[in-house]
């Protein structure tokens, strides 16, 4: 077991330098000028562009900026925007938490609306409950989240006015309005997490339900409830947690489309900003953390799964 | 007839009709979909059965002609993943060693990235347009059907009788073609029709953020991403192209999962499936977007 | 009975007059506005061009000499009074009492800096070019600054309102703040922090020198990624102002009781060549395409109606520099587009690219419809929609064949023809190597004439040649604005193409509740 979990950590590990260094070289080959974004659309002659090169290190080898890069961020410094000129870490430190905390809301809320309600519509197969969450769970796996979204929004932001449309609150400010701020974006993303956990469950639970020790315990006289909960529940949770945990990691790219639509000022949006205005250092300070992030959820995945079923230990 | 063989019909029947939808786009459609009328914003009427956009664009041939770039695009990406992808599975898991090695890596390589931002990241690196595009969609899928290929030929590859055969003399090509091939078809198969569905999601998900396939060419995403600036003043601009996203979606799953259900029994008795989907699964395709 | 009448009659004037005093509502003091930008500012630099919405933030913390006030007019700013001595030298007397925000009094030694800054090529300064015209500048005492130029420049003051003239404190420079991400300025409000995606927080400046301004305790600047969003966060209330409405929402929005909409014409769109390029380089192809446009189509399609087709002079209308003479010169005409095309040797029509970016949706709706309109006379327009950082280092390279680009007056002065035709500027002419000697020589004559009559001629001279050599074909003009809901108040839009600069205004602005 041990030499698997090292060969693992040290896979990821190899890993992240690798994605770290393919973004760094892939940035500079593409077309597109930081100095021009900051010089905008006005005069740019040769030598104010070439002072603003030298003056942000762009015209040095670039094994020197890669060397000179990566040393800092190992340490923890990622150095500074092109553009505003402000340390980078500051912001990852701000952001990141919010994508984090609306990663893990809608994984809540997913789990929390979707492990009942698959529980549910298995006891009463066939009911009208049933039909309905299947209805919900087609909605939730077919229909994009930047369309959800964006009805979302209109639904409830413009019409109905229960939620505000956009926008974050600080929670220190004011946490209830921060709150109210949240449950759109996140019951946004929750809404496909509610969908495959519901149908997981769902499954899982017929499957246990037409078992053996099922019967044996109403036999004994234990009621349906006291059944649900104790047995099949907890059979049931493997399968539904390994789910979860895939969710968790491809959350990390459909935030993107969530934050644009709800002006949820996380990583995303400080991603796509670096990317479009050329801003070199954001973009890798950005794509080594969610790389960092990405390869460490695949790694506990990979892990569970390996301690769940033996047989999967091949990798 | 069983569930199962029902879903499969009814999606199937979806699935031909989008793709009958959009091989006659040029002609089924009533308008040109780059015309502009004078009508802008217009609701449905007889001259425009689904109303017009912003520019005056007929939106039932936008729609029609949306369908045939998602779709064109899909296909070609699958084309890609599985073209690629599966070869690669089968000879890493034949030839071992060093192939293995560098393909199992490339592949974590890939998954090592959130799809959808390694796709916004490779559309600004790369440029767009409808090859491009399926290009890079296809690469983020190819891990998929390589890890698929690699573990159902491990299976067969590791039985004795391969080697009794090879010792007889077969060459390692038809020994691949009789007796790898014929395994992988079956997923493979039900893997195509999954990925297609998690392919128009990505795409989609694209041309919203506005990286798809440029102006003025229809595409749904963008479809629903202009449909925004105007939600107050004709709300059924984002109706339509949502539902012909989450029909397609929605047909294509459906239809894999089916075909799954359909092709099982026969694949059931093979427990060493149950590793290759376990494999499989982990870090699998999973929709998003 | 009789002495009532009097009595009443002061009574009735008395209560008349209080009433109309109330109506007229004097500002009140109090309040936080939260302002909604279309982008995130990239930077704080005072002397950058970063956009326009960071102009915004910048024009609410820095002061310059001289600023834009209402109606556009010019007025004093952090000079009280200034003169003009011989047809080059102006000599500034500042303002006494003056403090930066953390009490560095402003002195002539922090407005030499400034030039000084302006015009160091390291800091990429927006006015280096307008401003390589300066010769010395001279701190004759502390409240007192000479500037000398090398030769008469009219619009000098036109240049030294815009914000990127700002006046920035020495000590702090030098001290090695960086004033991209921090801002320290004379001007209504302080800078208080910057959390990048959330939002900009000033509070104002107690010890303004505009006494008993600005009105507001506070302003919140929130970016916004995507229009559509923002435009959803001022109808429900969690934004009270944004700038740069989508133009299709305009007419909406001036139809909804609870906003105010503040639009004028301020933005023109156009279409840019390269001459070194076939078939770009024949003037006739130039012509035909200019022929080929349907700007009624423009105008409706992209600005919902708001805005005028330019069939002649670019130069506004109101302005004493518009030439009506060459009105109309240049309608939707299919027949005559065709006709040159043919007498240039493209009788079946002939292929280009056209340049736009995708980022932005005024730029590449006008690239389709354009699109569309060019295909009736048989010019197949290829679209080629990369994103803005892209079509920006490929405009700097001259790297395109046609582009669509929004422009406006820089200033309130025809001279900002000179950005678009001399060509030794580095706006357009000098990488696609456009050179006209005869526009050359009538724009610097311009620029050195003080008489308007006589630079009135020129000017007319100058558009008559552009529009017949068309290095630059014109579409239309269009409004640009804010909207904001009613109860803010106080907030100016100036005109036309001044309105950029409306930021000046957040020092008068007011909550009315």
């Amino acid at each position: 077991m041990d030499t698997y979990v090292i060969r693992r950590l040290a896979a990821a590990a190899g890993l992240t330098v690798a994605v770290v260094t393919v973004v760094f070289l892939l940035l500079r080959l593409v077309p597109g000028d930081v100095v021009l974004v900051m010089l905008g659309e006005n005069e740019a002659p040769p030598d104010k562009v070439a002072a603003m090169r030298h003056a942000l290190g762009l015209d040095r080898p670039l094994v020197v900026q890669y060397a000179s890069w990566l040393s800092g961020a190992l340490r923890g410094d990622f150095g500074r925007s092109f553009l505003s000129g402000r340390p980078i870490g500051t912001d990852l430190a701000a952001r990141a938490p919010r994508s984090l905390e609306l990663t893990g809301a809608a994984l809540l809320l997913g789990v929390a609306v979707g492990v009942p309600l698959g529980a549910l519509a298995a006891r009463r197969r066939g009911s009208v409950l049933d039909f309905l969450a299947g209805g919900v769970a087609i909605v939730g796996i077919t229909f994009p989240s930047f369309v959800v979204g964006s009805v979302a929004v209109l639904l409830f932001g413009l019409v109905l006015h229960w939620f505000p449309a956009t926008g974050y609150v600080d929670f220190r400010s004011d946490p209830l309005g921060h709150l109210r701020h949240l449950v759109l974006p996140a019951a946004t993303l929750a809404l496909e997490i509610v969908a495959i956990t519901m149908r997981m469950t769902r499954s899982s639970v017929l499957e246990t339900l037409s078992q053996d020790f099922v019967r044996t315990a109403w036999a004994k006289g234990l009621g349906t409830a006291a059944v649900l909960v104790r047995h099949i529940l907890r059979n049931s949770l493997i399968p539904v947690v390994t789910v979860i945990g895939l969710q968790a990691g491809t959350l990390l790219g459909r935030i993107v489309l969530v934050e644009y639509i709800f002006n949820w000022p996380g990583l995303s949006t400080m991603l796509l900003s670096g990317i479009y205005q050329r801003d070199y250092p954001v973009v890798q300070a950005v794509v080594l953390i969610v790389a960092v992030a990405f390869v460490c959820i695949n790694l506990l995945v990979d892990l569970t799964y390996g301690a769940i079923d033996p047989r999967i230990r091949l990798g | 007839m069983r569930s199962a063989d029902l879903r499969v019909a009814v999606a199937g029947l979806v699935v031909l009709g989008l793709a009958l939808a959009a091989l006659g786009a040029p002609v089924l459609a009533p308008h040109d979909p780059l015309e502009m009328s004078p009508a802008l914003l217009a609701a449905p009427s007889p001259a425009h059965v689904l109303g017009t956009d912003s520019f005056g664009r007929d939106t039932l041939s936008r729609l029609l002609f949306g369908a045939r770039t998602s779709l064109l695009i899909a296909a070609l990406s699958v084309v890609a993943a599985a073209g690629i992808g599966a070869p690669l599975g089968i000879l890493s898991a034949t030839y071992r060693g060093a192939v293995d090695w560098v393909v199992m890596r490339a592949i974590d390589l890939i998954l090592a990235f959130p799809p959808l931002i390694l796709a916004i990241a490779a559309v600004t690196f790369l440029g767009t347009g409808p090859v491009k595009l399926a290009v890079i969609i296809g690469v983020l899928y190819l891990p998929t059907f390589a890890r698929l290929a690699y573990a159902s030929s491990l299976a067969v590859v590791q039985q004795d009788y391969l080697d009794a055969a090879r010792a007889l003399g077969g060459s390692t090509w038809r020994l691949m073609r009789r007796h790898v091939l014929p395994n992988i078809a079956s997923p493979l198969i039900v893997q195509c029709s999954l990925s297609l569905g998690f392919v128009i999601l990505v795409e989609s998900g694209l041309s919203f953020l506005g990286l798809g396939v440029p102006p003025p060419a229809a595409t749904w995403g963008r479809m629903v991403s202009e449909s925004r600036n105007y939600m107050q003043r004709m709300p059924l601009l984002l109706i339509w192209p949502s539902l012909a996203i989450a029909l397609a979606i929605g047909a294509f799953n459906m239809l894999g999962d089916g075909l799954r259900d359909v092709l099982d029994p026969r694949l059931q008795h093979n427990w060493r499936r149950r590793r290759a989907v376990g494999v499989a699964r982990s870090p699998a395709r999973i929709p998003q977007a | 009975m009789r002495g009532l009448a009097p009595v009443l009659t002061m009574v009735l004037l008395a209560a008349g007059v209080a009433a109309t005093l109330g109506a007229a509502e004097l500002p009140k003091r109090g309040g936080t506005l939260i302002y909604g930008l279309s982008t995130e500012p990239p930077d704080l630099d005072p002397h950058v061009n970063s956009g326009a919405s960071s102009g915004t933030v910048k024009m609410a913390v820095y002061d310059g000499l001289v600023k834009y006030g209402h109606g556009g007019a010019i007025v004093p700013a952090l000079a009280e009074r200034w003169g003009l001595v011989g047809q080059n030298q102006y000599v500034f007397h500042l303002r006494k009492g003056v403090r930066f925000h953390n009490g560095d009094p402003l002195t002539a030694d922090d407005v030499k800096f400034s030039f000084d800054r302006i015009l160091d090529p390291k800091t990429g300064g927006q006015l280096r070019g307008p401003f390589s015209v300066i010769k010395t500048v001279e701190v004759v005492d502390p409240a007192t600054v000479k500037v000398v130029l090398a030769q008469p420049f009219s619009p000098f003051l036109a240049y030294l309102a815009m914000p990127y003239a700002a006046m920035a404190d020495k000590k702090v420079v030098q001290g090695g703040t960086n004033l991209r991400s921090t801002m320290m300025g004379t001007g209504p409000f302080k800078f208080v922090s910057w959390e990048p995606g959330q939002r900009i927080r000033l509070v104002r400046n107690e010890d303004y020198w505009d006494k008993g301004k600005p009105y507001l305790d506070g302003i919140n600047f929130v970016p916004f990624v995507d229009d559509q969003t923002r435009l959803t966060a001022l109808h429900a209330g969690d934004i009270m102002l944004m700038d740069f409405v989508p133009q299709e929402q305009m007419n909406s929005i001036g139809r909804d009781k609870a906003l105010t909409l503040y639009a004028d014409v301020g933005i023109f769109m156009c279409i840019i060549f390269n001459p070194q390029r076939k078939p770009y380089d024949d003037p006739r192809v130039r012509q035909a395409i200019a022929y080929a446009i349907d700007r009624d189509a423009v105008v409706k399609t992209i600005f919902d109606g708001r805005g005028t087709p330019i069939t002649g002079d670019v130069v506004p209308k109101q302005w004493w520099a518009y030439d009506g003479a060459v009105e109309g010169k240049y309608t939707f005409n299919v027949e005559k587009a065709r006709a040159l095309l043919r007498e240039a040797g493209y009788p079946n029509g002939v292929r280009i690219t056209l340049l736009a970016p995708i980022t932005y949706s005024l730029h590449t709706r006008t690239a389709q419809v354009v699109q569309a309109s060019l295909a009736k006379a048989g010019i197949q327009a290829q679209l080629d929609l990369p994103e803005w950082a892209v079509v920006l280092k490929r405009h700097n390279e001259g790297d395109y064949g046609s582009e669509v680009r929004g422009l406006t007056a820089a200033i309130n002065d025809p001279d900002f023809l000179s950005e678009f035709y001399q060509s030794d500027r580095t706006t357009y002419a000098k990488q696609v190597g456009f050179k006209d000697a005869q526009l050359d020589e009538w724009l610097a004559q311009a620029r050195l004439l003080q008489n308007q009559a006589l630079r009135k001629k020129l000017y007319a001279q100058i558009t008559g040649r552009a529009l017949e050599l068309a290095p630059w074909v014109y579409i239309a003009w269009g409004d640009q604005g804010e909207a904001g809901r009613a109860y803010v108040r106080g907030y100016d839009h100036f005109p036309g193409p001044l309105g950029r600069y409306a930021g000046y205004s957040l020092a008068e602005t007011w909550l009315a509740r």
